[in-house]
């Protein structure tokens, strides 16, 4: 019963999460921008092949209505709006005359990035496994991870829970390579048909390594090779897990 | 007359420190006098609209089971123009009356519980607009998607891989409809022996970007 609590949970969890900064935050005042580019296409749609149908010229008033990642929607005053990529635009200044900055998201920000949330998957001794982390990066060199893992494997299905440290020594490299230890548990459950398992809750400890790619916008990929240690009463059982995986940051 | 002593002490150590403090930087004569004008920076609020949350509905096949109705929940987030994660929860039922009829009932009951999730990445492999009429254009893009998760049936847990393809209509700048067709990979031991098993559904979800 618990069980299958868990992804409500974790998906009640990240709504809740979304739903508030909508509420509070949504009546923002309509930013309005006085184009400093000869022109500016607009397109039909936030993404590359939309046609371009329109161009607003320089100093025409305009309002950015909306961002959809590295897209902005801009309205003129007749309502003629369209998307333009934030590469494209050019010097921009507000009303009066201060210059505006949209930035797009790139490299620099990964270098700084403070959350970050990313989806794995791969395989825990033979068995296939999904899961989630999400990490906090205190400085440069130090993150820690939260991780969750679902193994529903042949016998049993397992469930990893994990609070890890994350040691980047080298994050100025492109492939940026990562040691990680850390403590958690191990819910494991027999399968119903098997007649002499019982379910176990025990504590491990892992450690491994791993390496982190910037790929582009807020967007990176993961890749990890990771010891545990279960704790099962006297007796210590290992378990080696291997995941790849994407995360976004913010 | 101790405390007196040192009082001395840090008084006459204090007054040569200070004698030896340089002038504020301020007060010496510049030779050039720089004029920049630093404007001020603004950085705009802008709505940021990454996410979207789609409610779907339609039919789930499991293998040697049938079909059934399957509604659900998903979640995305939208990295950039081409890329989105996404995370599905699931619900339908499987029924096990086909093998009843023969007198080898499978489950506890004829009817028992599905529900699946899994976390996959979606690429928007072909952008694009359809048209309404003369008048109408919505944009649109039919994207490929793959991950990995879950799916309970009858209480047990199955490893699942899930490869499929989505058609996204944008009616208009939040609103999305969707048409989602997904395979369920998935080995299982259910009729006595482990076999991978395809488990096709189509739904049909409504969204909206926030």
């Amino acid at each position: 019963m618990t069980r299958t609590r868990i992804p409500l949970l974790w998906l009640a969890l990240l709504l809740s999460g979304l739903a508030q900064p909508v509420a509070a935050d949504n009546l923002r005042q309509p930013v309005r921008a006085v184009v400093g580019a000869p022109y500016i296409d607009l397109h039909t749609g936030p993404g590359r092949g939309y046609p371009i149908f329109h161009v607003f010229q320089r100093g025409d008033e305009v309002e950015i209505v909306s961002r959809r990642t590295q897209w902005l929607r801009l309205r003129n005053d007749s309502g003629i709006e369209g998307w333009t990529p934030i590469e494209d635009l050019g010097p921009l200044a507000d009303t009066e005359g201060r210059p505006l900055t949209v930035r797009r998201i790139e490299r620099t920000d990964y270098r700084s990035r403070r959350f970050e949330f990313g989806i794995v998957a791969g395989v825990l001794d033979n068995d296939g496994a999904a899961g989630v982390r999400l990490t906090y990066h205190l400085t440069a060199l130090f993150a820690g991870e939260l991780g969750y893992t679902h193994v529903p494997g042949t016998f049993s299905s397992t469930r990893v829970y994990n609070l890890n440290l994350v040691v980047s020594p080298f994050s100025h490299l492109n492939f940026e390579p990562v040691l990680t230890v850390g403590a958690g548990y191990f819910e494991n459950v027999p399968r119903p048909t098997l007649v002499d398992g019982e379910p176990m809750d025990d504590s491990s400890a892992n450690f491994g390594v791993g390496i982190r790619n910037y790929f582009s916008d807020n967007f990176l990929l993961r890749a990890d090779i990771r010891h545990h240690i279960v704790f099962v009463d006297d007796d210590n059982e290992g378990f080696t897990e291997a995941t790849v995986g994407f995360a976004a940051f913010f | 007359m101790k405390r007196w002593l040192v009082f001395l002490i840090l008084l006459a150590f204090g007054s040569i420190a200070a004698a030896q403090i340089p002038e504020p930087r301020e007060r010496q004569a510049q030779a050039i006098e720089p004029r920049l004008e630093r404007p001020d920076i603004v950085i705009p609020r802008i709505d940021d609209e990454n996410f979207e949350f789609n409610l779907f509905v339609g039919v789930l096949s499991i293998e040697n089971f049938g079909s059934d109705f399957v509604y659900g929940l998903r979640g995305a987030l939208h990295v950039n123009e081409s890329i989105f994660f996404e995370a599905s929860f699931g619900l339908s039922e499987v029924s096990d009356r086909s093998f009843r009829r023969l007198g080898i009932p499978l489950f506890g009951s004829q009817r028992e519980d599905v529900e699946y999730y899994n976390l996959s990445i979606a690429y928007n492999a072909f952008p694009g607009e359809v048209f309404r009429g003369d008048g109408r254009v919505y944009s649109s893009t039919l994207f490929l998607v793959a991950g990995a998760g879950n799916i309970r049936i009858a209480s047990e847990d199955y490893f699942t891989y899930n490869i499929g393809l989505g058609f996204r209509i944008l009616p208009n700048e939040w609103l999305s409809l969707r048409l989602d067709v997904r395979n369920h990979i998935f080995d299982n031991d259910l009729l006595g022996e482990s076999k991978t098993t395809h488990n096709p559904e189509v739904t049909f979800g409504l969204g909206v970007y926030f």
